[in-house]
């Protein structure tokens, strides 16, 4: 009998436990949201409980790394979809628009409703895919020209440039100019005159992009059609092959982590780089070259083309989500005015106007004028699905041209011919 | 007593069933389950998020044909060949000269011996992670000692003609102790008899080595290769995480290619398809290697030996 009691009483226990657990389970579920790894996010997911004591919405975020997201995307979505918003690159837009609820379907009233007006137009183009927009630009990213202003404005530098080519030292408009200013800072082993960026990767297609904008041209043309040519891939490669000679030794393999470095020693006098890593420029512990660096325009031979590229990370929602409303919130507040400024704080780049021309935060941040300028002129990757592919191709052939395993005539042949067939499966 | 009318003897036949049901029920799931899965995909023409949407559809063998015709397929099912037959090729011929060295020419103490096998208990991400950082020409060792040596050290993983060697060399110096182990423990369990007549012959020990326990060991070295083939078709985290595939496609081996045509590309379906290949490929390698060691157990069995002109002694 006292076992029976004993085990009556067990069970009884056990229920009330399971009721409670359910009961916690029945409360309102938090909005889910996956982002990739980084200090932005970081600082966003230290501000949540700020945005549930604002709006008692409970906000829990998943941080991966960056280069997993799109794939963890795509299988949460395979598995009846665990998350509510995801935060979707740029490139991976086109594949997984499918996926995403349009901006003009979530659960806000339109009196509420964040507008596009209010970020920069090629941030607006990296969140939308086929005329309709299916994010808000939280991350503005876009390929800027940083330059040696110690070097640009030192008056020994400036006549001897004068005098070797007849015109003044300052931030180049074009590609001769470009390699014009490259040649005359080369002077190795001390000082190069360009830091590439030749890892196949993402970053080369980037690179690749930039080369050709330099030359200004692009990869497809407004209606989706094949722009390029293959002279013109040429005549990019050839330029690139020929900066390449004032680039430090070893930069055959470079990503950001060595061009950052090189710059950083104080030895390379002009690149291109993102607004990401440009706060650690500022920072004596890890720079030599602080309050040395300029900001510029990317240059082109065809300044109303531009060559920089941009790289828009967009909040998004899914279409599976279940706590849509709380997750259009969230989102809104994301994107928003006060959120960034604090947020810029912690290192973000904002696609936002009113932030990137903010007097106080460019007091602070004095790239952005420079991130606003090069976003108006910003290219985006091509809007092809199953971009992921194509990038891995022009990332190869870029590599293999300009670090010489492959011909010049070889690689622009192949990339038309790769550019074509996608083109082909984008129409 | 009739063996036969003795109660309870049906369960008792059945029992050797019952006590491998859960590792045969563990096979099904999560190994021949997930096998047929992937064979049947790989009929499709399913992305990645077409498995969200339902959307694929049966074409056949059209993804085997696609790769056929794929050169980074056929790169990478080249670059998996090479690797799996040098890395074998080296690993297991320095492991049976050490082996040899350490039971026939040198004596040594029982830690040495065991202190040779640290390495291929280092996981493959940390030798991956370690040969890379030690590789890396700014902040890496070898680009440190380069400079003390007046050197310019090069982009040794970034190179596409030396990348492939080091990731070569990475796997060499973390597995040849694997072999090494196989073959030891084969050379203590070699009879001493054979050698005792051999020595009253008045053969050297070289001779003794080349007409004796080289045949006598070859199971143990039939062993030795057959496991470390296997294991270097499974090769992917070492590599992955030393060069990624890269410099270009030059590291880029079968198991990478379908990783990549899986998760970067959302080609689910051919990514499917080439890893069947691999699998019938690893399966029929494994028929042969099976009915090679059958053919041959007779005769290694015997501990028949031979003298230089191919006689048994």
């Amino acid at each position: 009998m006292t076992e029976i009691l004993f085990l009556k009483r067990v069970c009884a226990g056990l229920l009330v436990l399971l009721a409670i657990c359910s009961s916690l389970g029945l409360a309102a579920e938090p909005v889910r949201v996956l982002s990739f790894k980084d200090g932005h996010a970081l600082a966003v997911q230290s501000q949540l409980d700020t945005f549930e004591k604002e709006t008692g919405v409970r906000v829990v975020m998943d941080l991966i790394p960056a280069a997993n997201v799109a794939a963890k995307i795509v299988t949460d979505q395979a598995g009846g979809g665990l998350y509510d918003a995801y935060l979707v690159d740029e490139p991976f837009l086109p594949d997984l628009a499918r996926f995403l609820l349009p901006l003009d379907e979530w659960p806000v009233a339109t009196s509420d409703r964040t507008t596009s007006d209010q970020f920069v137009s090629a941030a607006v183009a990296g969140s939308s895919f086929e005329g309709k927009q299916y994010g808000l630009p939280v991350n503005g990213n876009v390929y800027m020209y940083i330059y040696r202003r110690d070097l640009f404005e030192d008056p020994a530098e400036k006549e001897a440039y004068r005098k070797k080519f007849g015109a003044d030292l300052q931030p180049p408009q074009n590609p001769a100019e470009f390699e014009q200013i490259a040649a005359f800072f080369h002077r190795p082993p001390k000082l190069f005159g360009f830091a590439p960026f030749t890892k196949m990767s993402e970053g080369t297609t980037v690179e690749a992009l930039w080369a050709l904008g330099l030359m200004g041209y692009r990869l497809f043309d407004e209606q989706g059609q094949l722009a390029l040519s293959e002279s013109q891939a040429a005549k990019a490669f050839e330029t690139y092959r020929r900066l390449m000679q004032f680039a430090p030794p070893g930069s055959g393999s470079w990503h950001h982590a060595e061009r950052m470095r090189a710059y950083s020693k104080g030895t390379v006098a002009q690149m291109m780089t993102w607004p990401s890593f440009l706060k650690d420029l500022e920072d004596a512990s890890k720079s030599l070259v602080v309050g040395k660096t300029a900001y510029g325009q990317s240059p082109s031979a065809a300044p109303s083309l531009g060559s920089g590229v941009a790289g828009t990370w967009s909040i998004a929602l899914s279409r599976k989500g279940r706590s849509l409303a709380g997750a259009a919130r969230f989102a809104q507040w994301w994107a928003g005015r006060e959120s960034g400024k604090s947020l810029v704080a912690k290192g973000m780049n904002p696609a936002r106007r009113d932030l990137l021309s903010d007097n106080g935060l460019v007091s602070e941040n004095p790239w952005f004028p420079s991130i606003l300028k090069n976003f108006e002129a910003a290219q985006v990757r091509p809007r092809v699905k199953g971009y992921k592919e194509l990038s891995h191709t022009i990332s190869r052939i870029f590599t293999e041209v300009v670090t010489g395993r492959a011909s010049v005539e070889t690689g622009s042949s192949q990339l038309v011919s790769h550019l074509r067939d996608a083109g082909a499966q984008k129409n | 007593m009739n063996p036969e009318t003795i109660p309870g003897r049906g369960a008792v036949k059945h029992m050797p069933w019952l006590f491998a049901l859960p590792a045969l029920v563990f096979l099904m799931c999560l190994i021949v389950y997930p096998a047929v899965e992937s064979i049947l995909l790989s009929l499709t023409n399913a992305d990645l998020s077409m498995v969200a949407t339902g959307e694929s559809k049966f074409v056949g063998v059209s993804n085997y044909v696609a790769l056929s015709a794929d050169a980074s397929f056929l790169n990478s099912v080249s670059l998996l060949l090479q690797f799996a037959l040098i890395t074998t090729a080296v690993e297991v011929g320095f492991a049976l000269i050490v082996a040899l060295c350490l039971e026939y020419v040198v004596a040594v103490p029982n830690w040495f011996r065991t202190a040779l096998l640290v390495p291929m208990f280092i996981v493959p991400l940390v030798s991956g992670l370690t040969f890379r950082f030690l590789l890396d020409p700014s902040d890496g060792v070898v680009g440190e000692w380069g400079r003390m040596m007046g050197l310019t050290v090069p982009e040794l993983l970034g190179d596409p003609d030396l990348a492939f060697w080091f990731v070569v060399l990475q796997d060499f110096w973390r597995m040849w102790p694997f072999a090494f182990l196989i073959i030891a423990s084969g050379l203590k369990s070699l009879p001493h008899e054979p050698f005792e007549a051999f020595e009253v012959d008045g053969g050297s020990r070289l001779q003794a080595i080349r007409h004796l326990v080289l045949p006598l060991l070859a199971p143990s070295l039939a062993v030795a290769v057959g496991l470390k083939v296997v294991e270097s078709l499974k090769a992917f985290t070492e590599i992955y995480v030393m060069t990624g595939g890269g410099p270009g496609e030059s590291t880029n081996v079968l198991s990478l290619f379908i990783v990549q045509k899986a998760f970067e590309f959302f080609h689910l379906s051919e990514a499917a398809a080439a890893g069947t290949l691999l699998l019938l490929s690893g399966l029929l390698g494994m028929g042969v290697y099976a009915a090679f060691l059958r053919r041959n157990r007779s005769g290694w069995g015997s501990g028949r030996v031979q003298d230089e002109g191919g006689a048994a002694i």
